[in-house]
């Protein structure tokens, strides 16, 4: 048997994630909006701090939020109590959110009409903002 | 669990290497950051899976771990932290989210035969 050679290869797997997450810090940024993806664990309260900042902010500011979940609408409509613009993501059997999903729930908004948007993520990655609770605060 | 959709592109893509360069792949090895958001025993567990009935069936995937470095701004030097839920610098404690190192996930080479 010939010897085993070393081919190198180097490519990024998840490229076509990056591409589509850099196109849409692109658009945020443009658009000068400053986005906040919220992540943690299950049960921590992300969907209960949502309810609660979306309607200390909302009409004042203006404020839109992405909310991800595996299957129900449930977060979006407790969400939209504060009357804010929510979208529900589901992801079906996926635990998290890809850019793509984030750049389809866009559609329809204008991001030019919007100056906070929250992203409530179901897992680790995919977009990704910087998460700077300091700079929300001194926003707001 | 997107391991498996993950394992899938990466056979897909050491396919298409080793086609160009000809042979059987042994062995396929993969940079994974701790920030990547990959689980390491359910990619390889996957990657069994996705490579069955494939020109890598039998192959390996071989793992290396990419730990997290971050930038501290107050001692203003990279460190690495050991937890992905802690984001402080080690020697200082100054919170910090500028991330140096550990989101890839790349595709590093391919041992072919």
């Amino acid at each position: 048997m010939q010897e085993p050679r070393l081919v190198e290869v180097r490519k990024n797997v998840l490229k076509a994630n990056d591409v589509v997450a850099r196109d849409l810090r692109e658009r945020f940024r443009k658009a000068s909006v400053f986005v906040v993806s919220l992540v943690s664990s299950p049960g921590s309260g992300k969907t209960a701090f949502l309810e609660k900042i979306l309607s200390l902010l909302h009409p004042q500011c203006r404020v839109a939020a992405l909310v991800g979940d595996l299957a129900t609408e449930n977060d979006a409509l407790r969400l939209a109590r504060s009357q804010a613009p929510v979208k529900q993501i589901v992801t079906g059997t996926l635990c998290h959110l890809e850019a793509a999903m984030v750049q389809n729930a866009l559609q329809g908004w204008d991001l030019n009409d919007l100056d906070l948007l929250f992203i409530e993520n179901v897992e680790i990655w995919s977009v990704l903002p910087r998460t700077t609770w300091a700079k929300v605060c001194d926003w707001y | 669990m997107h391991e498996l959709s993950i394992a899938m592109s990466i056979v897909e893509m050491a396919e298409q290497e080793a086609q160009r360069h000809g042979g059987r792949v042994a062995a396929v090895h993969l940079k994974l950051g701790m920030l990547s958001g990959v689980v390491k025993e359910a990619l390889l567990s996957s990657y069994e899976m996705a490579s069955a009935d494939t020109a890598l069936a039998g192959s390996q995937l071989i793992v290396e771990d990419v730990p997290i470095i971050v930038y501290c701004p107050s001692c203003q030097e990279q460190r690495q932290i050991k937890s992905a839920q802690w984001f402080c610098c080690p020697e200082c404690a100054t919170p910090t989210s500028e991330v140096v190192q550990g989101k890839q996930l790349e595709l590093v080479a391919l041992e072919i035969q």
